[in-house]
C-alpha cells in the first residue's frame, strides 16, 4: 500500500473520512440543520479527488491506472460511476433535510451511513478482484439495510430486517458463483480469469465447461438481487415501501447502478469471450423482469409501491443493453449495449429521482403513499405537479423527456444485436406501463382535492427537485454530452 | 446561391440562432410570469422581438464582410445515425430574418393599442412571441428535421392565436379548420422529407443537394417525395384547393392576420419551396405542377375577393392570390422575381392588415366594407397609409409592388409559356381591381352616417403603420439597380445572377395591369359608370359562384358528411366492437387480472421471499444445464 495506491483510493478514502467527521460533529452540536450542509460541501473532496483521478487518467497512455496489488482499477468506467454516485448522493441529501426534521433523531448516523455506503459504491465499479468485489457489495449493502431501519417504526425494521436477511441470502449465492470461478480458474482477479477460462473451457455448448454455466448463474442471481431483477426482485416492494422514502429514492437509483456497473466489469471483462452465451440469458430476464415489474405496478394503490414495481421493469430495460452485445457476426465491433446502459442509468437516476422527491415534499405534508391522496395536487402545488408529471412521461419513454432518448439509445442497441423480439416486449411493456404511469398524472389534475393547503417545502429539496426536474427535459433535448462520456466510459471494455 | 462552407470565422453565422432563441426565451419567461409583471410582460415580447431584429442587422453587416456559413452542433448520435442541429446564413435566410422580425416587431407594438385591456394580453404576447421564434427557426433550419418541427410549432401557434377569442364559436372553429386543413400537407410534407431521408440518410439540406445532384436519388423517388413536400407547402401557403383555411383564419385578432398573412405562416410554404429550389429545378413536372397550382390560385382566389364584403376577407383573397403568383413565379424559375414579391407583399400585406384593425378600432368594429366610406375624413393617417398599401400591392408605380409584378412578368415570360403569361395578366389586372375597389369603397366616397364618430387610431397603432408605409412604397427600390447597386438579381438568385432589365413590353403590360384596373375601378365603384350591382345581376350566375367561393367549402362539407363520416362511422363500430372490446379491454382485464395474480406472491414473509429467490435460481439453473443445449 504505497502513495500511488493512497491515490487511487483517494476519493474512497476522503468519503470514509467525511462519515467519520459527520459522526464526530453530530455529537458536539445541537443545530443539526448544519449536518447536511456539511455533508454536502464535504463531497466537494471527494469529487475534487476524482477529477484529479481523471486528469491523471486522461494523461495516461492506456488510459488506465492499476493498484493495490492489481485489485483496484481506475479508467473512464470507474469514475463515470464515481461522478454518478457522488451526484446521487448530493441529491438526496439536499432533498432529504424536511423528511429528516420531523424525523428527529438520528439524523448524524442517517448521514454518515448515505456517506458510508456511498463509498462502497464508488469504490465497486473499481475492483477487479472477485473478493474485493464482494468486500465492496457488502460496504454498500449494510449501510442500507441500517439506513432503511432507521425510522424504527414496526414498517421501516420490518423493511430493515427483509433487505438485511435476503441481501445476506443472495451474498452467499454471489460468493458461491465466485468459489466456482476459483476453483475452476485458480484465480481471483477478472483478468485472469478470462484468460484461464479460454484455454482450460473446451467444452462445447453454451459456456463450455458445465461449471461455468452454473457459476454464471449463481453470480447472477447475487447481485440481480441488488439490481433487483426478476425473479429476484420479491423483497422490492416491501424494502421500498417501509424504508424512509429518501433512502428508497436512493437504493432505487445508486444501488441499482452500482449493481450494474459490477455487472457489466464482471461479464464484460472475465467473461467477455462467451458473451453470446450469456446475452441469450440476459435477454430472457430481461423479458420476465419487465413483465412482472409492469403487470405488478397497475394494480398498486400505494405510490411507493407502484415505483418498486416500475423499477422491477426499468431493471428489465437495463438489461436489455445488457443482452445487446452485438451479434456473432461482429463480434469485435463496438456494440451499443454498455454505453446504453450507461446512458439509460443516468436518465433513469434523473427521472426516478423526480419522482421520490416530489413524493418526499408531498408524502412529508399529506403524510400518505396512496396515490389518491395526491388528488388535485395540480392546483395545490402546481409545480410539485409539472414536475412529477414530467418524471412519469419519461419514465413512461415520451419525448422530449430523457427517458425517451435512454429508451431509444437501449432499443437501437437491441435491434443492432438483433433482439427485435426482446424491442417487441419492451414496447408492448411501455404500453401497459402507461397505464399506471398516466394515472399518477390523471389523479393530480382531474380529480378534487382533498384539502387546499399548499404544500410546504424547504430550500435544499426544492434545489434538488428544481435540478433533476429540469435535467429531464434538457438532458432529453440535449443528451449528447452524457452520451458520449457514456460511450467513451465503456471503451475500457474492447 | 452559392455552394456553402462552413465559415467558423464568421461570428455572425455563429450567433444567429439567438434570434430564435430569445423569442422561445420571453415565451417562457410570459408563460411562467406574466401575472407578477407590469403590463403583463408584453414589454418583454417586444423587447425580444427588437433584439432579434438587431441580432438581423449583426448578422447583414457579418455576412456583407465575409460571407456566409452554416453553423451546426452534433445533436446526438445512435449507432451510426447522427442527428445534427444547425442554422444556414445565406441570402435566403437573412431575407426572411430580417423580414420576420421586423413585421412581428411592428405588429407587436401595434398590438398594445389593439389589444389593450384584453383578458389574455400577456397570453397573446407569448404566444406571439413563440410564433415569431419558430418561424425563425424555420427559415434558419440547415436540416429538414428541426425545420419540420419549426413547421408544427408554427402550426400550433397559429391554432393557438386564431382561436384566441376562442369563446366565440366561429373562431374555435377557423382554429379547427386552419389546423386540420394544414395537417393535411403536413403529413405530405412529413412523409416526404422520411422518404428523402431514407434515399440520402440525411437530413441536412445540403448533404440532400449533394445527394440529388450525384444521382445518388432515385428519380421516381425524388419526385414523389419533392411532390409530397409541395403538398405541405400547398397547405400553409393556402394554395388552392388547400386554401380554405386562411380566409376563415379572420377571426383571429386582426394584428395575428398581419402576421400570419405577412411574415410568417403563409410564407413558409414559398420559403420552403425556395429552399429546397435546387432539387425541385431538377424535375421538369413538379416545377410545371408548383406553377399551375400557383397560377390557379391566383387567378380563383382574385375572382372571390372581387365579391366579398368584410374588409379582412378581400385582404386574405388577396394574399391567396398573391401567394398563387408566388408559387407560379417559383415553378417558372423565377426564384428571385418569387422572393422580391414575397417581400414586398410581406410589407404591404401587414400594412393593410394592420390598417383593418385601425378602422376597426376607430370605427367601433365595422368590417363590411359596404358600410365604411370616406374615411379618409375621420381617420386620415390610416386611410393614407392604406391607400398606400393598396396602390403598392396594385402594382402601381413608382410604389413596391409595381417592381416586383414586373418581375415576376419577365421571369413568366422567360419560361416561355404564352398563355400562362397572359393569364397572369389577367390576375394582375384582377388584383389591381379589387384593390381599387377597396380604395374607392372604404378611403373615398361618402362618409356614412355610422362613420360619424370614427377616430383616428393612437399613436402606438399609427407609428407601426406609418414605418411599414415606408417600407411599402421603398422596397422596391432593391429590384432594379441604381448608382453602383446592381439590383437583387445580383445577390439573390439561384444558379447564375442576372441584372434587372427592362422590357418595354412587359412594363407597359405591368402598367396597363396596375393602372387599368383602378381607372376601371374608378368607373365602376366611383363613378357607377358600370354600376357594380348591374354587373353582379346581369353576370348573376358568375357572381353567385364567386360570393359562395366555388362551392369549395360546400363541398369538402359533403364529402365529409358522406365520405368521411360513413368511414368514421364504421371505424367506430370496428373500434368499440373489435378494439375496444376485444383488444383493449380484454387486454386490460387480462393485464389486470395478471397483476391480481402475481399480488399472491406478495405475502410479506421472508422466507416466502428466499424460497421465491432460491426457486428462481434453480429454474434458471435448469433451463440453461438442460433446455438451451438441446435448442
Amino acid at each position: 500500500m504505497d502513495f500511488h495506491d493512497i491515490k487511487l483510493l483517494s476519493p474512497e478514502i476522503s468519503m470514509g473520512a467525511l462519515g467519520i467527521i459527520i459522526i464526530l460533529l453530530d455529537m458536539i452540536t445541537n443545530r443539526k440543520g448544519v449536518l447536511a450542509t456539511v455533508s454536502v460541501v464535504g463531497l466537494a473532496v471527494p469529487l475534487s479527488l476524482s477529477l484529479y483521478l481523471c486528469g491523471l487518467v486522461d494523461s495516461d497512455s492506456e488510459g488506465k491506472l492499476s493498484g493495490v496489488y492489481g485489485t483496484v482499477l481506475i479508467d473512464q468506467f470507474s469514475l463515470f460511476f464515481k461522478f454518478f454516485i457522488l451526484g446521487t448522493l448530493a441529491l438526496v441529501i439536499l432533498s432529504s433535510t424536511d423528511y429528516l426534521s420531523k424525523l428527529g433523531r438520528l439524523r448524524g448516523e442517517y448521514h454518515a451511513l448515505l456517506i458510508f455506503s456511498a463509498a462502497g459504491m464508488m469504490l465497486l465499479p473499481a475492483v477487479t478482484d472477485l473478493i474485493s468485489i464482494y468486500i465492496a457489495i457488502e460496504l454498500t449493502a449494510l449501510p442500507l439495510a441500517a439506513l432503511i431501519a432507521i425510522r424504527r417504526d414496526s414498517h421501516s425494521t420490518e423493511a430493515g430486517i427483509k433487505f438485511l436477511l435476503l441481501s445476506a441470502m443472495s451474498s452467499a449465492v454471489l460468493l458461491y458463483g465466485m468459489a466456482l470461478i476459483y476453483g475452476f480458474t485458480g484465480s481471483t482477479e477478472i483478468e485472469v480469469i478470462i484468460e484461464r477460462i479460454a484455454y482450460l473451457s473446451t467444452g462445447s455448448g453454451p459456456f463450455g465447461e458445465r461449471v461455468i454455466l452454473l457459476a454464471v448463474v449463481l453470480i447472477v442471481a447475487g447481485i440481480g438481487f441488488k439490481i433487483s431483477v426478476a425473479p429476484f426482485q420479491m423483497w422490492v416492494p416491501d424494502v421500498y415501501e417501509g424504508a424512509p422514502t429518501p433512502i428508497t429514492s436512493y437504493l432505487s437509483v445508486a444501488s441499482k447502478a452500482a449493481g450494474f456497473a459490477i455487472m457489466l466489469r464482471i461479464f464484460y471483462m472475465a467473461f467477455g469471450d462467451i458473451r453470446i452465451d450469456w446475452a441469450s440469458l440476459f435477454a430472457i430476464l430481461s423479458a420476465v423482469s419487465m413483465t412482472v415489474g409492469n403487470l405488478a405496478a397497475v394494480i398498486q394503490t400505494n405510490i411507493k409501491r407502484m415505483l418498486a414495481y416500475s423499477t422491477v421493469a426499468h431493471a428489465g430495460f437495463l438489461l436489455m443493453g445488457l443482452a445487446a452485445v452485438g451479434t456473432q457476426a461482429d463480434l469485435f465491433e463496438t456494440p451499443m449495449g454498455p454505453g446504453s446502459v450507461l446512458f439509460y442509468l443516468v436518465a433513469y437516476a434523473v427521472t426516478n429521482l423526480a419522482a421520490f422527491f416530489v413524493i418526499i415534499a408531498v408524502v412529508n405534508s399529506t403524510r400518505s403513499n396512496m396515490i389518491r391522496n395526491f388528488a388535485g395536487m395540480g392546483q395545490r402545488a402546481p409545480v410539485l405537479a409539472i414536475i412529477l408529471s414530467i418524471s412519469m412521461i419519461s419514465l413512461l419513454g415520451i419525448p422530449p423527456t430523457v427517458g425517451f432518448m435512454g429508451k431509444l439509445y437501449i432499443f437501437s442497441a437491441a435491434i443492432n444485436s438483433g433482439l427485435t423480439w426482446l424491442v417487441i416486449c419492451g414496447v408492448l411493456n411501455s404500453v401497459v406501463s402507461a397505464y399506471y404511469y398516466l394515472r399518477v398524472i390523471r389523479t393530480m389534475y382531474m380529480l378534487e382535492p382533498e384539502s387546499d393547503t399548499s404544500i410546504q417545502i424547504g430550500i435544499p429539496p426544492r434545489m434538488a427537485i428544481g435540478i433533476v426536474g429540469i435535467g429531464i427535459l434538457v438532458l432529453g433535448i440535449i443528451p449528447s454530452t452524457v452520451m458520449n462520456a457514456a460511450e467513451k466510459a465503456v471503451i475500457v471494455f474492447f | 446561391m452559392d455552394p456553402i462552407s462552413d465559415n467558423l470565422n464568421n461570428t455572425g453565422v455563429q450567433i444567429a440562432w439567438i434570434a430564435p432563441a430569445l423569442g422561445v426565451l420571453s415565451f417562457t419567461v410570459l408563460v411562467l410570469f406574466r401575472k407578477y409583471l407590469p403590463q403583463q410582460g408584453s414589454f418583454i415580447s417586444i423587447a425580444s422581438m427588437l433584439a432579434s431584429f438587431g441580432v438581423f442587422c449583426y448578422v447583414l453587416n457579418s455576412f456583407m464582410s465575409s460571407g456566409g456559413g452554416v453553423f451546426s452542433v452534433e445533436w446526438f448520435n445512435i449507432g451510426t445515425h447522427s442527428f445534427t442541429l444547425g442554422i444556414i446564413v445565406d441570402e435566403l435566410s437573412l431575407v426572411m430574418l430580417g423580414l420576420v422580425t421586423f413585421v412581428a416587431a411592428n405588429v407587436q407594438v401595434f398590438s398594445i393599442g389593439y389589444m389593450k385591456g384584453d383578458g389574455s394580453f400577456g397570453w397573446y404576447f407569448a404566444v406571439h412571441s413563440l410564433f415569431a421564434a419558430s418561424m425563425l427557426m424555420l427559415v434558419l433550419s440547415d436540416n429538414l428535421l428541426l425545420l419540420y418541427m419549426a413547421w408544427e410549432l408554427v402550426g400550433v401557434c397559429s391554432y393557438l392565436l386564431i382561436g384566441f377569442w376562442y369563446e366565440k364559436r366561429s373562431a374555435a372553429e377557423a382554429a379547427k379548420k386552419a389546423f386540420v386543413t394544414t395537417r393535411i400537407g403536413d403529413i405530405g410534407l412529413l412523409v416526404g422529407i422520411l422518404l428523402l431521408y431514407k434515399a440520402t440518410g440525411t437530413f441536412n439540406i445540403l448533404d440532400i443537394f449533394h445527394a440529388a445532384s450525384n444521382g445518388g436519388v432515385d428519380s421516381t423517388i425524388l419526385t414523389s417525395s419533392l411532390l409530397l413536400i409541395f403538398l405541405g407547402a400547398m397547405g400553409k401557403s393556402a394554395q388552392f384547393p388547400l386554401h380554405v383555411w386562411l380566409p376563415d383564419a379572420m377571426e383571429g385578432p386582426t394584428p395575428v392576420s398581419a402576421l400570419i398573412h405577412a411574415a410568417t405562416m403563409v410564407v413558409a410554404g414559398v420559403f420552403l419551396v425556395a429552399r429546397l429550389f435546387p432539387i425541385f429545378t431538377t424535375t421538369e413536372s413538379t416545377m410545371f405542377i408548383i406553377s399551375t397550382v400557383g397560377l390557379t390560385t391566383a387567378l380563383l382566389t382574385a375572382g372571390i375577393a372581387l365579391v366579398m364584403t368584410d374588409l379582412k376577407r378581400v385582404l386574405a383573397y388577396s394574399t391567396i392570390s398573391h401567394l398563387g403568383f408566388m408559387m407560379l413565379t417559383l415553378g417558372s424559375f423565377g426564384y428571385t422575381a418569387a422572393l422580391f414579391h414575397l417581400i414586398t407583399h410581406a410589407f404591404a400585406k401587414a400594412l393593410l392588415f394592420l390598417c383593418a384593425g385601425s378602422i376597426a378600432h376607430g370605427t367601433n368594429d365595422v368590417r363590411d366594407i359596404r358600410k365604411m366610406g370616406g374615411l379618409w375624413r375621420r381617420m386620415p393617417i390610416t386611410s393614407g397609409v392604406f391607400s398606400i398599401g393598396l396602390f403598392a400591392l396594385a402594382g402601381i408605380p413608382p410604389l413596391s409592388g409595381f417592381f416586383s409584378k414586373d418581375e415576376i412578368l419577365v421571369a413568366i415570360l422567360d419560361n416561355g409559356n404564352l398563355l400562362f403569361f397572359s393569364l397572369t395578366v389577367l390576375a394582375a389586372l384582377l388584383s389591381s381591381l379589387y384593390m381599387a375597389r377597396l380604395f374607392f369603397l372604404v378611403v373615398l366616397g361618402p362618409l356614412k352616417a355610422e362613420n360619424e364618430h370614427a377616430h383616428e387610431s393612437p399613436l402606438v397603432m399609427t407609428v407601426p403603420l406609418i414605418l411599414l408605409a415606408f417600407l411599402s412604397i421603398f422596397a422596391g427600390l432593391i429590384g432594379p439597380g441604381f448608382a453602383g447597386y446592381s439590383g437583387i438579381g445580383d445577390w439573390l438568385f439561384f444558379d447564375k445572377p442576372h441584372h434587372y432589365h427592362i422590357n418595354f413590353l412587359v412594363a407597359t403590360l405591368s402598367l396597363f395591369a396596375g393602372i387599368g384596373g383602378f381607372v376601371l375601378g374608378w368607373m365602376i365603384y366611383y363613378r357607377g359608370i358600370y354600376s357594380s350591382s348591374l354587373i353582379s345581376k346581369r353576370f348573376s350566375r358568375v357572381h353567385n359562384l364567386l360570393e359562395n367561393k366555388y362551392y369549395i367549402d360546400e363541398f369538402y362539407q359533403k364529402i365529409i358528411d358522406t365520405v368521411a363520416l360513413a368511414f368514421a362511422r364504421f371505424l367506430a363500430n370496428f373500434d368499440r366492437v373489435v378494439i375496444n372490446d376485444a383488444a383493449v379491454n380484454g387486454t386490460g382485464r387480462s393485464v389486470f387480472l395478471s397483476g391480481w395474480r402475481l399480488r399472491y406472491l406478495e405475502t410479506g414473509k421472508v422466507y416466502n421471499y428466499a424460497l421465491g429467490m432460491a426457486l428462481g435460481l434453480v429454474s434458471i439453473g435448469l433451463f440453461w444445464w438442460f433446455v438451451v443445449p438441446s435448442i
